[in-house]
């Protein structure tokens, strides 16, 4: 398969105009997810939520270009390094404030800096979906600022920027650095942990964990928005990892067609998967499961698409959706955790999973320590780092709603009118 | 301990001359919170194990053997804090 090398190739002009194209597909992967998260939220949500996923991506592009993109920087651009056993350790970018000179940066710079762009905003979305039916708006946009000022930068200059852990490579020898072309680890990952410490920091929604007995099941209010969602986040998809390998992964063109089909693989056979467990399991099988299954295929993709042949990406999809289901009731049922969109699993357990697998199936060696190091930055720096700057962010600027808000509904309490009006909203049973 | 009793509530605050942030602090501890917190701070520990197997071991095999024992201790981090976080049920609910 396809080779990757440190040293930035000549862009042509051909790359540069494809690139581009496809980066302007690649919203659509985030239309995709904020449909889902919106219809796996409450119908008395559904216009907050949405809204919220706008608000979301407007403040992610601001705050990261007021600060963030100064902290990310680029590949063989200035940075911020300390020598550690004799090796530099790049650790923060020092791009020029407030995006100046952009227009005058080399294309390939101006490529992965709309590519940031658009990753920082589907990092904050994420957790979004995980405090649906119980955040408020401010909230939502105050993780968005955080996650693009502070936490997305850091860990998009170590692996994206030629930070220390795509040096790994270079320095100790681990193949060839940490690999993550489509950003599984500067996305979703990240995305995935920032949800669990949203979760964390706000609890579950009323009602969710009764005092005796089995959680109660709060259903996702609309399946069509889902499965509609799932469409949608493909063409994105296809288009973010492909760009993602041009960009970071430096991929020949005649190597795109194959990321597209991997892409493509891993997503169908992790649907297949989540399907075939969720009919072994319930009988029948679950719609909103197989798209949470769907999702995981395509986020394990984004890290391993460029480095793997099309059966093992088949593979690759095939376990992620065989865990996603059985992790979305491990949480729920013995973890008490409430994630209505189930972006722990989908994103972290999704991401986590394309990492690893990138590292196994990748030809050099000792990418797969370079993996496992990337894996244990994230989980062991990252996540505590997240959940530091959530909590202190609630204490200031309180997350959660209060319980006469939750009760009638986000729409009606932040917004004043529901999303569904001509629709009469059933009285919801389950309220406890 | 039994942490219902309110023992350091009642018979060791009063007379530690601790001030509101410290009383706090410590009725955290008692109320198991100590767990969030403790799991979390766990997991950087298992972040250096993996970053000192890479500066300290230059063959593989002791390298990757150590970069594991780190992601071990972040999950046991990882278990703690999510243990810690898990809703009372049943009785322990107040």
């Amino acid at each position: 398969m396809m080779t990757t090398t440190p040293v930035a190739l000549p862009f042509s002009e051909a790359a540069f105009a494809l690139t581009l194209a496809l980066l302007f597909m690649a919203p659509l992967a985030i239309a995709g997810v904020a449909l889902i998260n919106t219809g796996l939220g409450r119908s008395r949500s559904a216009a907050q939520s949405l809204l919220g996923n706008l608000a979301i991506l407007a403040v992610s592009a601001i705050v990261f270009a007021l600060i963030g993109a100064t902290f990310a920087g680029v590949s063989g651009a200035a940075g911020h390094s300390f020598q550690l056993g004799g090796k530099p350790w790049g650790w923060l970018g020092a791009g020029p404030l407030f995006l100046s000179g952009l227009g005058s940066a080399a294309p390939q710079a101006q490529l992965v800096l709309l590519l940031e762009f658009l990753a920082v905003a589907f990092a904050g979305m994420v957790p979004w979906g995980s405090g649906a039916d119980r955040c408020k708006l401010t909230a939502g946009c105050g993780v968005a600022a955080v996650m693009a000022a502070i936490v997305f930068p850091l860990a998009a200059h170590w692996i994206w920027g030629g930070g220390w852990l795509a040096q790994l490579g270079v320095n100790f020898s681990l193949g060839t650095g940490f690999i993550d072309g489509g950003g599984a680890g500067t996305v979703h990952v990240l995305g995935g942990f920032s949800a669990l410490a949203l979760i964390w920091t706000v609890g579950p929604r009323k009602g969710k964990f009764p005092k005796e007995g089995l959680a109660t099941a709060l259903p996702g209010h609309n399946s069509v928005y889902v499965l509609f969602g799932c469409l949608l986040a493909l063409v994105g998809w296809l288009a973010w990892n492909v760009a993602g390998a041009v960009l970071f992964l430096h991929a020949p063109l005649a190597s795109l067609p194959v990321i597209a089909v991997n892409t493509l693989l891993s997503a169908s056979g992790a649907v297949v998967a989540t399907f075939a467990v969720t009919r072994i399991r319930f009988g029948k099988p679950d719609a909103s499961l197989c798209a949470n299954g769907w999702l995981a295929g395509l986020v394990a993709s984004t890290a391993c698409a460029g480095v793997v042949t099309p059966v093992e990406a088949l593979l690759v999809g095939v376990i992620a959706g065989i865990i996603t289901p059985l992790l979305v009731e491990l949480l729920e049922l013995a973890l008490s955790i409430d994630d209505p969109s189930g972006a722990i699993t989908v994103h972290a357990a999704g991401g986590l999973w394309g990492l690893i697998a990138a590292g196994l199936f990748a030809p050099q060696a000792g990418q797969l320590i370079a993996q496992l190091v990337g894996i244990a930055t994230l989980l062991g720096l990252v996540l505590p780092l997240v959940y530091l700057l959530l909590w202190l962010l609630n204490r200031v600027l309180p997350f959660r709603v209060d319980p006469d808000g939750e009760r009638i509904g986000m729409d009606l309490h932040e917004l004043g009118g529901g999303a569904y009006p001509e629709f009469v909203i059933h009285r919801d049973e389950s309220y406890r | 301990m039994d942490a219902s009793a309110g023992y350091f509530q009642s018979q060791i605050i009063p007379h530690c001359g601790l001030r509101s942030g410290g009383r706090q602090f410590i009725l955290m501890l008692e109320r198991e919170e100590s767990m969030k917190y403790a799991g979390l701070l766990v997991m950087p520990a298992g972040f250096f194990l993996s970053i000192a197997a890479v500066l300290l071991f230059p063959a593989p095999a002791p390298r990757a053997a150590f970069v594991l024992c780190g992601l071990a201790v972040e999950g046991l981090g990882l278990a703690v804090a999510v243990r810690g976080h898990m809703e009372a049920r049943g009785e322990r609910r107040p």
